[in-house]
């Protein structure tokens, strides 16, 4: 079984966007390849093209801000059944911002975190509580 | 008090240390932590970030956390990987304490530097594919989600 994760649309270099974080999350929770959309290219990232092929059910991970202002029903993460083969999708830092045209679809599910506070979290972060979440209830 | 502890690392230039206490500040706002503590041997990098030092930054150790007497019965709860020789406990079966200090280790040995007694403290591991550690910040945040969604928040 393939787990697939995209990070998409990072166009400047941070300690946030360290490619180091991405591949430290995705090892420790099961997930096969780190892709990255747009933006530069860095470290050990994939450039995802059109030559990858990846599974074509998307999760988008999102706030709840975002799927209000996007017009969307989305699904709280702690009652979410995660899919047995899926590409996670997630934004730029500063906030999860997980929709994307290009990843829209009939199929495509939406996820919203939600936390106590205000503000929204970093995508490298938030990736951490949904797969971690993904790992988690595919163990118990 | 929700308190949140981490180590800001071996930077050396002010630009990677704002990132670093940006990236923590904004994750604290995040999970409505009350106190945020920065172990680090360099305050002066810290200097002119905008940060209020009398709510949000305080400079501490995971030791002089316990010897202040703010603090001294709050517990610690101190964020370890699985192969430390410490009784911890599995994120999952953790039960949280109302009030609390969550202290997570530096990025290099993904453990407090020194870890303080456990009378009074607890030591949590997140499971993770053979044992593998996480970032701090990303190790912290899983924490403190799964804190505020067990109050039902």
């Amino acid at each position: 079984m393939s787990k697939y994760l995209i990070m998409h649309d990072v166009e400047d270099e941070t300690l946030v966007h360290n490619p180091a974080a991405w591949a430290d999350i995705a090892g420790a929770f099961d997930i096969a390849h780190v892709f990255k959309v747009g933006g530069v290219q860095e470290g050990a990232f994939v450039q995802y093209g059109p030559e990858h092929s990846i599974p074509q059910k998307f999760v988008c991970v999102m706030t709840p801000a975002e799927c209000q202002e996007a017009g969307i029903e989305g699904s709280d993460l702690l009652a979410y059944s995660h899919p047995q083969d899926a590409t996670y999708v997630f934004g730029p830092d500063n906030s999860v911002r997980g929709w994307h045209g290009a990843f829209a679809g009939p199929d495509t599910d939406y996820v919203c975190i939600t936390t106590p506070g205000a503000t929204e979290l970093y995508s490298f972060l938030a990736a951490g509580l949904v797969l971690g979440h993904r790992w988690f209830t595919a163990q118990s | 008090m929700l308190g949140l502890c981490f180590h800001l690392g071996d930077h050396n230039d002010r630009h990677a240390a704002f990132f670093t206490v940006a990236t923590w500040g904004s994750l604290a706002l995040s999970f409505g932590v009350t106190d945020l503590f920065v172990i680090t041997q360099k305050p002066d990098l810290l200097e002119g970030f905008g940060l209020d030092p009398a709510r949000v930054l305080r400079l501490a150790s995971p030791h002089t956390l316990k010897r202040s007497p703010e603090f001294k019965d709050v517990p610690l709860v101190q964020l370890v990987t699985k192969n430390h020789d410490v009784p911890m406990q599995d994120l999952r079966d953790f039960k949280h304490p109302e009030d609390a200090i969550y202290v997570v280790g530096g990025e290099k040995n993904g453990c407090p530097e020194n870890l303080v007694d456990n009378e009074t403290s607890g030591f949590v591991y997140i499971p993770t594919v053979a044992g593998r550690s996480l970032w701090a910040q990303q190790a912290a945040s899983v924490v403190l989600w799964d804190r505020s969604k067990k109050e039902g928040v």
